[in-house]
């Protein structure tokens, strides 16, 4: 039995790592679990030596909420674990603030933290998130894993 | 018949968030992408991804009416 948890969350979405941790342990009656890997991601306030003042998080909602839960399910079972959660921000965030969060819960860090790296390659290749990088140069569009075009248009009206 | 295009990241600054194209005849995803450049200047780089009613669509692949088309460069979540 695996538990899913996969969403997309508001710029302005608290997470309380205690209460899920809490929850998700909760779940485990028989104490079969070891381990339970986190990965948080946050905005970096620097970059290519220029400030970054904000970063601009879109998607394909319908297409994003499901490919996130898939996910979390391939996951869950190659690696045989008993819980796997991933929420992503969406909307305008500043530097410190988070973007993504993974957990990744079962007997051994040795399933844990692979699962995890793996969870958190597969959103960033398989999830249609799009960012825009608000800096002191300029806006750029990044594209794929870190190619960035410097937006020069005005966006189009809708 | 009738098709909504909407586009996302670097292609939303050329199409808008949301376009709809009325045409006389079928056409391909690839065609519909030439019309895109030829009508709005979409840019050839980055390569489009293109969805149709959310599932990764071919070149080759037809459109129907009624079709929702998603258009958007590599994804960049995380």
């Amino acid at each position: 039995m695996c538990y899913i948890e996969a969403k997309l969350l508001e710029s302005g979405e608290k997470i309380l790592l205690d209460e899920l941790i809490g929850k998700l342990s909760a779940m485990d009656k028989n104490h079969g679990n070891g381990a339970l890997s986190i990965f948080v991601g946050l905005v970096k306030g620097e970059l290519n030596e220029a400030r970054v003042h904000e970063l601009e998080y879109t998607a394909i909602s319908e297409v994003a909420a499901k490919r996130l839960e898939e996910i979390a399910r391939d996951i869950c079972t190659k690696y045989s674990l008993s819980a796997v959660v991933i929420y992503h921000r969406l909307g305008r965030l500043k530097p410190g603030e988070t973007t993504i969060y993974i957990v990744t819960m079962g007997t051994s860090r040795k399933n844990t933290n692979p699962a995890m790296i793996e969870a958190l390659e597969r959103v960033k290749k398989e999830v249609p998130v799009f960012k825009l990088e608000k800096r002191s140069d300029g806006e750029y569009w990044v594209i794929g894993d870190g190619v960035r075009y410097r937006r020069t248009l005005t966006p189009s009206p809708s | 018949m009738r098709i909504t295009i909407r586009s996302y990241s670097i292609f939303s600054d050329f199409l808008g968030n949301e376009v709809r194209i009325e045409l006389d005849e079928s056409i391909t995803v690839g065609e519909l992408l030439d019309y895109l450049k030829n009508t709005y200047s979409l840019p050839s780089k980055p390569e489009p991804i293109v969805l149709i009613n959310g599932e990764i669509a071919s070149l080759d692949q037809q459109l129907r009416d009624g079709d929702t088309v998603y258009i958007a460069p590599p994804f960049s979540g995380g």
